[in-house]
């Protein structure tokens, strides 16, 4: 599969991964490079396989409906970049 | 009542042009929040209006490390909507990631379930009145979390978010593109909500954001394939569906009709303006990775789960009307004012129930109605008027069961009626006391109604010739002066049936 | 007496129970090595004042006769299990700073069982690496040398590169690895040492920074298989914070070692990608497969087919998981954040500058595979595969009780090898891969030494929560072996 520069940006787009343009080819040609890799996948027939589901614990863990958590508010923002009365604070946003 | 598809007793209203007919196609996507304690993934509060970030746990905060547990009634509430909601169950569901980018979303993806949802296809009737009714079918319900709250008006550039609603349980339930109105739309929504109120799985509380809705609209030629849907996201009231739908239908033929092509795209409701404008279109939309969360193993239910819970469904509302329409006989009207929540209902059911054990087990149809009158005319009005709420109210079920039978046993009139309810709204003392206390007991005693008449033929001698010589309308100014020399309480029937007797006598 | 730092964790445990030693004195010298050996870079992080605190309490429980399994035992853990108040940053710039405000489940077992944390130690950043290059805090130096290139700096091995330097090269008793593809057992083959990742659930996964959650999995580095049963018994348990941990009995593993392999049946792969590795790792299969005979155990053939493609489903899965996994490191709640003029700027120019260029490609791919058009020919493709795997080791598992192969095709290269593409070094996983795939229990045991005068490791794989076959077994291969560790072979001081 071909990753050409502007595949390359789009995904970083997507993934939110500022690449600098001087960088783009090298990376489009290591994400080729691994995804020529893993495209040796398709050399197997596994039409009719179920893929897998849960390695070893097959059914989800239910908790019961307590309260039993919360009330640190001054840990949740402390390590914060950037807080203010107890809320995490970012350039404004315009919808 | 196994309507499984889409169904209606009438015909919807189309939109008329010059030339063209245009019908509207609407479906529905609801964000439920599920009433629970703890949240669908963390044990953090789920309280609305907590200080910020109290209520937000380092699992809501999405912090290094931290895994989901899921919320075991959380899970029930969800079972128990699709069951509410005549819905398939699925045995085994699973939880996806939705992932993007925004600073509410802390983990930058949404537990969700976008392959295998908890519930499959079910459906629901709507009444819009009376006569016509509507059945839309459920495409599906999911389980996720809510997102955390960003406030952009507490500073000039900056945006602050609390995680307190992050992590909260939301059910979505997805519809059919069934519904061919505004007012089939808003009519949905209200049902919903009232069955989610029965069955105790949402608050239904919409200004505190419990219930919103996204609302998909297209429009159509009548028989035509569907056109290009626009969704509208966020809107919280049903009212705001009605302009929200009212402004699309109008906008879309207007595009159309003008030689151009609907967008498929989302856009806003601003509730202000009645309007909606664009939000992100098509070609812009998210790409939202789905996966499976590898966090969290298959939510696998059995069957005695499901029954159990089955089991504990309260009567719903489209039961509860048509029972009350037909045991009790009450007009539609007032059997759709009480089945239309779960509280009204409980209450006058209460009524009925102290009824009941006090008559060995029967309610006839003339008190279950009077009960009803003196419920939805007399106590809805002081409560509206005291800005109270029915759990507020001093009168209780039983203060109004015993009232009822006062005045059906001939106790008091239902005059003083009125009297006396007034009293017990503002004391709280059971009807009787009140009667008691007050001398209000009618008089039935025929020789003190008859010595009161002989007082008013005495003193009105003059009007009793006008009357036998013709005047008869005079006959209800002699009743007023009986009652008013009675101080009220004489029992209406005698005091007709006296008068006459003795006005015609001469 | 012997030198402390040469002590196995077993033997240390029997000079302090017996008072022979103190525990502040056993954490002092430990204190004082690392400090002497800071240009391996095994640590990122040095809790001296902690260790000695914890030390302390260790000496007043053991003297009045109250201690704890694993009392006073000085060991080491990976920085990737958050630790409540000891910075925590997976090797990465994004996370330099983070101070965890909880203790991860393993590290909290581990405190609980008595023992003293000397402090975190290097690793790949977020555990993406097999040779400990990408971490933010520069490389991690094996402590072994070529005898032919004494002052070459080697790799010890990645992604628990400094747990596994910091282990052989006597800086503590233990440390705490975690294993995705191959991260705890490759660096235990590379220097020398013993690495157990356990079965998929066996440890908590709570607190402890996640790279691929359905193949991330926490074990120790030992310098023995008796000391890797004994740190595993302290590690292992359900935790019911973590959904995929499991609600099994964890067994006194210690109690497997010295036990015979009479009668055991061990299977071979005879598959040809199995011979992708050079000649000194034949030779140590042969000998290896030479020692189980003589041990009285029986030999097998068995065919892993299709875990010939784990590596490529691997790379789909984990960076798949990795991509959303660190979708959370964007400069709002905690971490690095770069400036920024809107929030878009701040989340490109934050996770654009945090995360290193591994990392970095591994999000971009993991994102490629899951967005749209790609999921099913990737993603599910892969799951499917993933599921053949594991079907191939339910059949050999069928015929044996545990597999033999190597851990890794070479022994260790030297820092800055195999950077030439990515996938040059993806193939250092290539037997290691197949049993995370699978959530598989093995153990890597050293069994020989390379031409170069390199230690070599030997891998056993054994069904799911089997975990005492393998110190049964790898017992044996280490009694036979006659290994010597790294101080005791003087390869350096």
């Amino acid at each position: 599969m071909k990753i050409s520069d502007r595949d390359v940006l789009k995904i970083a787009g997507l993934a939110k991964i500022k690449i600098l343009s001087g960088e783009i080819p090298k990376i489009a040609a290591e994400v080729e490079k691994i995804i020529g890799f893993i495209d040796r996948l398709n050399e197997i027939d596994c039409e009719e396989v179920e893929p897998l589901s849960g390695i070893t614990v097959n059914r989800a863990y239910e908790r019961e409906d307590i309260v039993d958590d919360g009330d640190y508010a001054d840990d949740i923002v402390g390590n914060a970049p950037e807080q203010a009365s107890n809320m995490f604070a970012v350039p404004k946003i315009v919808e | 009542m196994n309507t499984t598809g889409l169904k209606r007793n009438y015909t919807p209203d189309t939109y008329k042009r010059e030339h063209n007919e245009w019908e509207v196609v609407i479906g529905m996507e609801v964000h439920a929040q599920v009433v629970s304690q703890s949240k669908l993934f963390s044990g953090a509060r789920t309280v609305f209006g907590s200080e910020p970030n109290s209520q937000a746990s380092f699992i809501d905060a999405a912090f290094p490390g931290m895994l989901p547990v899921v919320n075991s009634f959380c899970v029930d509430q969800a079972i128990k909507t699709g069951l509410g909601l005549n819905a398939v169950i699925n045995l085994e569901s699973r939880f996806d990631r939705k992932n993007y980018f925004y600073p509410d979303l802390p983990a930058g993806y949404q537990i969700s379930q976008f392959y295998s949802p908890i519930v499959g296809p079910g459906w629901v009737n709507v009444h819009l009145d009376e006569l016509r009714t509507f059945s839309l079918r459920i495409n599906h319900i999911h389980l996720e979390q809510d997102a955390g709250k960003s406030f952009h008006d507490q500073h000039p550039d900056k945006s602050y978010i609390d995680l307190n609603r992050a992590g909260i349980a939301l059910m979505e339930i997805v519809t059919e593109p069934d519904m061919r109105s505004k007012e089939e739309a808003a009519a949905f929504l209200k049902t919903l909500r009232t069955i989610l109120r029965y069955l105790g799985t949402c608050d239904g509380n919409m200004e505190e954001g419990s219930l919103r809705a996204d609302v998909n609209i297209s429009v159509r030629q009548p028989g035509a394939t569907l056109g290009t849907r626009v969704e509208v996201k966020n809107i919280n009231s049903s009212r705001f569906t009605e302009q929200a739908i009212e402004f699309e239908v109008f906008r879309q033929i207007e595009i159309i009709e003008s030689g151009g092509r609907v967008d498929q795209e989302t856009r806003l409701f601003d509730s202000i303006s009645g309007k909606t404008r664009s939000m992100r279109s098509k070609e812009d939309a998210q790409d939202y990775r789905y996966m499976p969360d590898p966090d969290l193993p298959p939510l696998i239910l059995n069957l005695d789960r499901i029954e159990r819970i089955q089991n504990s469904l309260p009567e719903l509302p489209d039961m509860k009307l048509e029972r009350l329409q037909k045991d009790y006989g009450l007009p539609y009207h007032d059997a759709a004012l009480i089945a239309s929540d779960r509280e009204i209902a409980a209450y006058y059911e209460e009524c009925l129930n102290t009824e009941s054990k006090k008559h060995e087990g029967k309610v006839s149809g003339d008190k279950a109605k009077m009960i009803a009158n003196w419920f939805i005319g007399d106590l809805f009005a002081y409560l509206n008027k005291a800005n109270l709420e029915l759990k507020e109210s001093k009168i209780t079920p039983a203060h109004l069961s015993e009232l009822v039978n006062l005045i059906y046993n001939g106790t008091i009139s239902g005059k003083i009626a009125k009297e006396v309810f007034d009293l017990v709204w503002s004391s709280g003392e059971s009807p009787s006391k009140v009667v008691k206390n007050q001398g209000m007991q009618q008089i039935t005693d025929s020789s003190a109604i008859e010595a009161a008449i002989a007082k008013v033929i005495e003193q009105n001698q003059d009007k009793v010739q006008e009357y036998q010589s013709g005047k008869e309308k005079l006959f209800g100014f002699f009743v007023g002066q009986v009652m008013k020399e009675t101080d009220g309480k004489a029992n209406p029937q005698m005091v007709n049936e006296f008068l006459k007797n003795k006005l015609s006598a001469g | 007496m012997q030198n402390l730092p040469d002590l196995t964790l077993s033997e240390a445990r029997q000079l302090l129970t017996s008072k022979k030693i103190s525990a502040t004195e056993l954490t002092a010298e430990f204190l004082k090595r690392i400090e002497a050996k800071a240009s391996w870079n095994a640590f990122v992080t040095v809790t001296g004042d902690l260790a000695l605190a914890q030390a302390k309490d260790s000496d007043a429980r053991l003297a009045r006769g109250d201690a704890r399994p694993l009392e006073g035992l000085p060991i080491a853990h990976k920085d990737i299990f958050c630790t409540k108040g000891v910075r925590t940053t997976a090797c990465s710039l994004i996370l330099a700073n983070f101070i965890p405000p909880y203790e991860s489940g393993v590290t909290q077992r581990l405190k609980d069982n008595g023992t003293v944390m000397l402090g975190k130690t290097n690793m790949d950043e977020f555990a993406m690496g097999s040779a400990n290059v990408t971490s933010h805090f520069g490389p991690a130096v094996n402590p072994w040398k070529p005898k032919e290139n004494p002052t070459q700096n080697l790799v010890p091995g990645g992604s628990s590169g400094g747990s596994a330097a910091a282990v052989t090269g006597g800086l503590c008793l233990g440390a705490t690895g975690t294993d995705t593809g191959g991260s705890i057992r490759q660096p235990a083959a590379y220097t020398g040492i013993v690495g157990m990742k356990p079965t998929y659930g066996r440890c908590s996964r709570w607190g402890m920074i996640a790279f691929a959650s359905s193949l991330d999995q926490a074990g120790p580095l030992a310098k023995s298989v008796k000391d890797s049963a004994i740190l595993l018994k302290a590690m292992a348990g359900h935790d019911s914070r973590d959904s995929t941990s499991a609600d099994m009995h964890v067994p006194d593993f210690e109690q497997a070692i010295g036990q015979s392999v009479k009668g055991l049946k061990v299977g071979i792969p005879s598959d040809d990608w199995i011979n992708e590795c050079n000649d000194d790792i034949k030779t140590m299969t042969v000998n290896c497969i030479n020692w189980f005979k003589a041990a009285g155990a029986q030999i097998f053939d068995v065919q892993l087919s299709y875990a010939k493609h784990a590596l490529e489903a691997y790379y789909v899965i984990a960076s798949a998981e990795a991509s959303t996994n660190l979708s959370r490191y964007d400069g709002v709640r905690f971490g690095l954040r770069a400036e920024g003029r809107n929030i878009n700027d701040i989340y490109q120019n934050t996770r654009g500058e945090g995360f290193g260029a591994e990392v970095r490609r591994r999000i971009l791919v993991g994102t490629y595979v899951l967005s749209a058009g790609h999921m099913e020919a990737y993603y599910q493709r892969a799951r499917k595969i993933q599921s053949l795997i594991k079907q191939n080791f339910i059949d050999a598992f069928d015929k044996v009780n545990l597999i033999l192969m190597p851990t890794a095709p070479s022994g260790a290269f030297a820092i800055g090898e195999r950077q030439d593409d990515p996938v040059t070094m993806y193939l250092n996983d290539i037997f290691t891969v197949p049993v995370n795939m699978a959530g598989l229990p093995a153990i890597s045991v050293p069994a020989g030494i390379d031409r170069r005068g390199l230690p070599l490791g030997v891998q056993l794989i054994a069904p799911g929560f089997q975990e005492e076959v393998l110190f049964r077994a790898g017992h044996v291969i280490e009694s036979s072996s006659r290994f010597v560790s790294w101080h005791e072979k003087g390869a350096i001081s």
